[in-house]
C-alpha cells in the first residue's frame, strides 16, 4: 500500500519546515517535497518608515542572520543616498562582517551539522546533538568553540551593541570608531581565530575526510547536484563576503554571467508555487525549468561551496591552500557534493579569520574619520553581502522626503529552497526504504538540507520557533499508520 | 530621552553613538508616551502663530511613527471610549 511519510518540523534548522515524502506501492520514494509553512511579510510593513531606519528593524527578521541583514540594509541605504563610506568606516564594517562569519559559521558546524559526523549519522538522537559531541571530541575542544564565538561577539558587540541585533549601520559610514586599546584586543582575537580556523579544517579533515565511510558518504550520488553556482567576487574573482560583482558559473565551472548586485531583477527570476511560501529563485534568462538539475536547468545553489564553486579563489593565503586541496580531493572545481558545503564553510571561517588579521593590523582602523556625510537622496537603493548562508540582497524605494515606499529581500535559503527540494528528493530515494522506515534514514534525509544552513525564518521574513521533530507515515488515503517523536 | 522613554537598557545604542528609539517602552507614570514626546517637542518650537507652527510641524516626516515607535498599541490612540 502507498504511504505518505511527513517529517514536520525538521531540526536543527531555523526557522519552520516540513519534509512530505511519497512512497509507491513496493515502499520505495515517489516522490518528495521540502515545505515551507509560514509566513511573515517585512517587505509590507516596513512601508512608510523612515529608510535609514531599515537597519535597525531588518535584524529583527531573524536573530540568526542580524549582522548580514544589518549590513545589507546600510550599503542600500549608502546606495539610496548616493554615498560610499569612508576608507577607515568600511574597515569597521568588514571587521564587524567578519567576526559574524566565523561565530555562524562554528554555530552551524559545530551545533548542527557535526553531530551528524562525529557522533554518527545513525546514532540514537539523544547524543547526536552539540552535548554528544563534546562528549565525543572532549572538554577542551567544546570550551574552544565556545571560547572562539565569545571572542568574536564581544567584538560585533564592541561596533554595533547587540550581536543578536546590531543597531549600527548608517549611510556612509559607522557610528563609532576603534581606539588603539581596542585594537590591540581585536588583533589577539583575530590572531586566536586563525589559529582554532585551521585547528576546526584539521579536526574535519581528521573525521570525515580521513574516515573512508564518511569520505564515501559525502561523495555518494544521494547527495549530488548538478546546479549552477552564484557568489560575490572581488576585481580577481575571489571570494568577498563584503562587497564584489555576483559571478554565476555553470554546472560544468565556466563563467556564466557576472554582473552587478543593482541589477540582480535582470538575472534572477522569482517562480511561486502553491505548496510553498517561499518564492523559488531561478536563472531568470534561462526561465523556470522545474524541479531537475539535468541539462537544461535553471536552478543555481549559493552559500559555502556555491561561493568556492563560483570564485577562482580565496582572498586570503591559509585559505587558498586549503581551497586547493579541498577541490584536489573533491574531484575538481566545482564541485556537486551538497555535503561538502561544511567543508566550504570551515575554509570560509579560516578567511574571514585572516581577513579580520589583516584589518586589525591596518593602522586606518583607528583613524576618527569614519563618516561621509556627502548624502544625496536618489531614492532607489541596492545592498548585497554575502550571508553565512548564501547571498543576501535588499532592494528599497523611497518617495522624495525619504520614507519606504517599496521593499525588496532575496535571502540566501530562498536561491537554496529549489535546491534544498531537490536534494531532499534524491536523498529520499538513496537511503529511505519500505516497508519499515528507520529514524536513520530520516536523518540522512535531513542532513541534505541540513548542509544548507537553511534558515526559513529568513526566507519566508518569520520566526523560528521550537522544533521537536514528529515523523507521521500514513498510507494512501491519509491514515496514519505509524508516528516517530523526537523532543 | 527622559521625558519620554525609559532606560534601564544600559545605554547600549547610546554607547555606540546611535540615538536611542525608545524601544524600553514608555515611562512609568506617563499615561501617553507619544503625546508627552511630542508636548516635550512642542515647548522647544519657536513659533508665533499657528501658521508657522503648522509649517515647522510639516518638516518632521512620519511624526506619529516617531513618537509612538514602541508605545502605540498602549497609547491612549488605540483605546476605545468607555
Amino acid at each position: 500500500m502507498a504511504k505518505k511519510i511527513t517529517i514536520n518540523p525538521i531540526t536543527r534548522l531555523e526557522g519552520h519546515g516540513k519534509i512530505e515524502i511519497f512512497l509507491d506501492d513496493k515502499g520505495n520514494v515517489e516522490d518528495a517535497y521540502f515545505q515551507v509553512v509560514e509566513l511573515r511579510g517585512f517587505e509590507r510593513f516596513c512601508l512608510g518608515r523612515p529608510v535609514e531606519e531599515m537597519p535597525r528593524i531588518t535584524p529583527n527578521i531573524c536573530g540568526v542572520c542580524p549582522t548580514p541583514h544589518n549590513m545589507a540594509s546600510t550599503k542600500a541605504v549608502d546606495d539610496v543616498y548616493s554615498v560610499e563610506p569612508t576608507p577607515a568606516a568600511k574597515l569597521v564594517r568588514q571587521l564587524h562582517y567578519n567576526a559574524f562569519m566565523v561565530e555562524d559559521h562554528y554555530i552551524h558546524f559545530f551545533f548542527l551539522s557535526a553531530p551528524d559526523f562525529v557522533v554518527g549519522a545513525d546514532a540514537d538522537p539523544a547524543v547526536r546533538n552539540i552535548l554528544g559531541l563534546i562528549d565525543k571530541v572532549g572538554l577542551e575542544i567544546g570550551g574552544k568553540v565556545i571560547e572562539v564565538r565569545r571572542r568574536c561577539r564581544d567584538i560585533i558587540r564592541l561596533i554595533a551593541s547587540k550581536p543578536p541585533h546590531p543597531e549600527g549601520g548608517l549611510p556612509g559610514g559607522v557610528p563609532r570608531g576603534i581606539t588603539e586599546e581596542e585594537r590591540v584586543w581585536i588583533k589577539e582575537t583575530a590572531d586566536y581565530t586563525v589559529d582554532f580556523a585551521q585547528f576546526a579544517l584539521k579536526l574535519f579533515k581528521d573525521v570525515v575526510v580521513a574516515d573512508k565511510k564518511h569520505l564515501d558518504l559525502v561523495l555518494n550520488d544521494a547527495y549530488k547536484l548538478n546546479t549552477y553556482y552564484m557568489g560575490l567576487v572581488d576585481s580577481d574573482n575571489r571570494v568577498n563576503f563584503y562587497e564584489g560583482k555576483l559571478r554565476v558559473v555553470d554546472p560544468m565551472g565556466k563563467e556564466y554571467t557576472l554582473f552587478d548586485p543593482s541589477e540582480y531583477i535582470d538575472h534572477i527570476g522569482e517562480w511561486v508555487e502553491p505548496w510553498t511560501y517561499i518564492r523559488l529563485t531561478h536563472l531568470k534568462k534561462i526561465g523556470w525549468n522545474g524541479l531537475n538539475d539535468d541539462a537544461g536547468t535553471s536552478l543555481y545553489r549559493v552559500g559555502p561551496l556555491a561561493r568556492l564553486n563560483a570564485a577562482d579563489g580565496m582572498s586570503t593565503p591559509l585559505a587558498q591552500k586549503e581551497y586547493e586541496a579541498m577541490f584536489d580531493a573533491l574531484g575538481g572545481r566545482p564541485s556537486h557534493h551538497t555535503l561538502a558545503f561544511h567543508w566550504a564553510r570551515l575554509i570560509e571561517a579560516l578567511q574571514a579569520a585572516e581577513d579580520m588579521q589583516r584589518i586589525a593590523n591596518d593602522p586606518l582602523l583607528t583613524s576618527k574619520d569614519i563618516r561621509n556625510m556627502n548624502l544625496k537622496l536618489k531614492q532607489k537603493g541596492v545592498g548585497c553581502v554575502e550571508a553565512a548562508r548564501g547571498t543576501l540582497i535588499h532592494h528599497y524605494e523611497t518617495d522624495e522626503r525619504g520614507l519606504l515606499t517599496k521593499a525588496n529581500l532575496i535571502v540566501a535559503t530562498q536561491h537554496n529552497a529549489a535546491p534544498i527540494c531537490l536534494s531532499v528528493k534524491k536523498a529520499a530515494e538513496g537511503f529511505v526504504k519500505g516497508p519499515e522506515v528507520k529514524e536513520g534514514m530520516l536523518n540522512m534525509v535531513e542532513m541534505a538540507f541540513r548542509a544548507y544552513d537553511p534558515c526559513l525564518a529568513c526566507a519566508t521574513h518569520a520566526l523560528p520557533g521550537a522544533m521537536p521533530l514528529k515523523v507521521t507515515i500514513r498510507d494512501k488515503s491519509g491514515a496514519i499508520i505509524r508516528t516517530l517523536s523526537r523532543s | 530621552m527622559g521625558i519620554a522613554t525609559r532606560g534601564g537598557c544600559g545605554e547600549s545604542c547610546i554607547n555606540i553613538n546611535m540615538p536611542c528609539r525608545g524601544c524600553f517602552g514608555p515611562v512609568e507614570g506617563v499615561e501617553d508616551s507619544g503625546a508627552k514626546f511630542i508636548s516635550a517637542l512642542a515647548a522647544m518650537l519657536d513659533a508665533e502663530n499657528d501658521e508657522e507652527m503648522k509649517q515647522l510641524i510639516d518638516k518632521l516626516d512620519d511624526l506619529a511613527g516617531y513618537t509612538y515607535r514602541f508605545t502605540l498599541p498602549v497609547s491612549l490612540l488605540q483605546r476605545k471610549r468607555a
